[in-house]
């Protein structure tokens, strides 16, 4: 198994989804077309997690050191944000751009396949390192998800009537997405004492993901406060994106962030 | 919802009031630093910082039991005062993270404190405006303390534990590294941040550094470019003898593999003197013209240039060096009382001895495998298990919101 592989698992997950997406969305409320919908979504899932799967076998180390490597993670954890959010809250157009973004990402892939070394540094071995990266792709996938829902917000409160259950849906994901950059925040602070000695050195990545965690915060308390105001949290959710976008790879071109141990290199 | 309306309506200031306070702390925050021409603040040691701990401590209990009706304790413990706190503070850490923090002799940089920022006056100012809000809110919410309060209690008491305790708590916390020679004595001289030394109470010895290296992969490169190509998503191929691939045109078999060789007057042997190199014998056939190439190459080392197979056409076969898989240094500790242990101390597995985690650091790269210095890092940081509880309660508290939230349903 290897990425040269890859072309047919993207494929056949995308096809699935594809006619999953168009299942769940027919007119009309038929349930069966939901559930059959809901399963070739699950059996999408199911394909890309087997290419995951064999191709960490393969590498004999967690693929997940590479900005190509946590796009595929982000394939595989978007759906599932979209599936949990369908059963849990039951909205079904977000599912349905969970799974377009998800494929976006897999075409990414597809068109843009990077070197995949086997070898994986020292300090990269250690049991804290899957839990601290799956944790935050899994995060960015929601609070991406979240800014999105913010961008349809703000949309609707300049040209159209604003909706109540667009700025709950985003609180929603925030309150899951921020929980989870509280968990890998943390268990990089936990992992940073066991190798490198302390578990904070305000290296330019902690610094930009504790902005990333504190942006989050003002938004939640502001919520909690004004729960009725909606253009200003709307706008702030827009603007904590950026500062998370910032912190994932626009570090690497900030002039503070020259010596940091998580510039990745291509 | 009612309540705070209600706390909204009972308190004085409101987000405008709030943030032109924040801004006003930051401020003379930076006034201090500038009349103090930005010698920055000096991180108490113990006991001050303790004595500091205790003293917030008791004005925050003092202040919520005698004060709490009192709209200046009001107004701190309120949600604008908290999101102004956290937003001045993230702006502080937003300078942080554009401008490099590198001490200078002198410049504006130097003077106002932004090029120290962690240990400047504004930094503290505001540090301590947050914790006194945050200290006040766990409290108000906190006392008497309900079963349905836990998931607050948890994130707020566990920041502010986490908070204080990293940062008054940096003033006891000690890094130092010692470098240790193969077969040399004993040695306790630690080498602290700034050069100066720092006299361990314990000992160390080094008996072997010892690193494990992956096997080198091979790669064709172009010649004129200088650079490896690759067909897109295959992956470079650790070798071995025997083993055998396509890679981009050329199909390409180890004959012969030596991962640590000296070059002979006849060709390469195997030997474990310090500079040597890995080299490979490869048998190459071109796809499409069907030519065949066969020769040795070398990924070269401090010593032995390397050596790469030329298959015409400005394209070359060659061996990257290999890198490293794992380090590690056998080593004996001893104590002032003359308790020895012998310990392998290797990357992400650091010891304790005594107080102090020990960590594999670092070594002599140029020399990488036949490196004879080992650089161990020394750790004592004694305010850990408060920081470590303070990030359990964060732990805890984030598993509290993932799995309650607010659960919001769509309507």
């Amino acid at each position: 198994m290897n990425w040269t592989n890859f072309p047919f698992f993207a494929i056949t997950t995308s096809l699935l989804w594809i006619v999953g997406i168009i299942m769940m969305n027919f007119p009309g409320k038929r349930k069966s077309f939901v559930l059959a919908g809901n399963i070739l979504i699950l059996a999408g899932l199911a394909v890309l997690i087997s290419f995951l799967t064999l191709l960490w076998v393969n590498l004999n180390r967690p693929p997940l050191s590479t900005l190509g490597e946590t796009r595929l993670w982000y394939s595989v954890f978007l759906p599932l944000v979209g599936i949990i959010t369908f059963f849990r809250w039951g909205y079904k157009w977000f599912i349905t751009y969970a799974l377009l973004l998800a494929i976006l990402f897999l075409g990414i892939n597809y068109l843009h396949p990077e070197t995949y070394e086997k070898t994986l540094m020292p300090a990269l071995q250690s049991p804290w390192f899957v839990p601290h990266v799956i944790v935050y792709i899994f995060s960015y996938a929601l609070l991406a998800a979240s800014s999105l829902v913010a961008v349809k917000g703000l949309y609707e409160l300049y040209f159209r009537e604003s909706d109540v259950n667009t700025l709950h849906l985003a609180d929603n994901l925030v309150y899951v997405g921020f929980s989870f950059l509280t968990l890998g925040l943390l268990f990089g602070a936990l992992w940073a004492k066991e190798a490198w000695g302390h578990y904070w050195t305000w290296d330019p990545k902690e610094t930009w993901a504790f902005l990333t965690w504190l942006a989050y915060l003002v938004y939640l308390h502001f919520r909690t406060f004004q729960p009725k105001k909606t253009k200003a949290p709307l706008w702030m959710l827009s603007l904590a994106f950026i500062v998370l976008l910032i912190c994932w790879f626009g570090i690497n071109y900030l002039p503070s962030a020259q010596n940091s141990v998580h510039v990745y290199s291509r | 919802m009612g309540s705070r309306d209600k706390q909204k309506a009972n308190t004085p200031w409101g987000y405008s009031e709030s943030f032109f306070a924040a801004f006003e702390i930051m401020i003379i925050g930076f006034i201090v630093e500038i009349f103090l021409k930005g010698r920055g603040v000096k991180t108490p040691h113990f006991p001050n910082n303790m004595l500091l701990v205790l003293v917030l401590t008791i004005i925050l209990v003092i202040a919520h039991f005698r004060f709490r009706h009192k709209s200046l304790v009001k107004w701190l413990s309120s949600v604008p005062c908290s999101v102004s706190a956290i937003s001045v503070y993230a702006l502080l850490i937003l300078l942080l993270g554009f401008i490099p923090q590198q001490e200078e002799k002198a410049g504006w940089l130097q003077i106002t404190g932004l090029n120290h920022l962690k240990n400047s006056w504004p930094f503290l100012f505001i540090q301590f405006y947050l914790l006194i809000s945050l200290g006040l809110v766990v409290l108000r919410r906190g006392i008497p303390f309900r079963v349905k309060n836990l998931g607050f209690f948890l994130n707020h008491l566990g920041l502010w534990i986490t908070l204080l305790a990293a940062g008054l708590g940096s003033g006891d916390l000690k890094r130092v590294t010692i470098d240790l020679y193969e077969n040399r004595n004993f040695s306790n001289i630690g080498i602290l941040a700034d050069q100066s030394r720092y006299i361990l109470p314990f000992n160390m010895k080094l008996l072997d550094f010892n690193m494990t290296l992956y096997n080198p992969k091979i790669a064709v490169a172009d010649r004129s470019r200088g650079e490896i190509l690759q067909k897109h998503g295959e992956t470079l191929p650790l070798i071995s003898t025997g083993f055998e691939t396509k890679l981009i045109d050329w199909n390409v078999r180890v004959t012969d593999y030596i991962p640590f060789a000296v070059k002979t007057d006849s060709g390469y042997r195997q030997s474990d003197q310090p500079g040597s190199m890995s080299v490979a014998y490869l048998e190459t056939r071109n796809l499409i013209s069907g030519d065949t190439v066969s020769g040795w190459v070398a990924s070269g080392s401090l010593i032995f240039e390397p050596r790469y197979l030329d298959l015409g056409r400005s394209r070359l076969l060659i061996l990257t060096e290999p890198e490293p898989r794992k380090f590690e240094s056998l080593m004996v500790l001893k104590d002032a009382r003359g308790i020895a242990d012998t310990i392998k101390l290797e990357v992400n597995k650091p010891y304790r001895f005594r107080g102090w985690k020990l960590y594999q650091f670092s070594y002599d790269t140029p020399m990488g495998k036949y490196s004879t210095l080992s650089v161990i890092e020394a750790v004592k940081d004694p305010w850990l298990p408060l920081v470590y509880t303070g990030i359990l309660m964060l732990l805890g508290g984030a598993v509290y919101l993932f799995w309650l939230g607010r659960g919001i349903r769509s309507e």
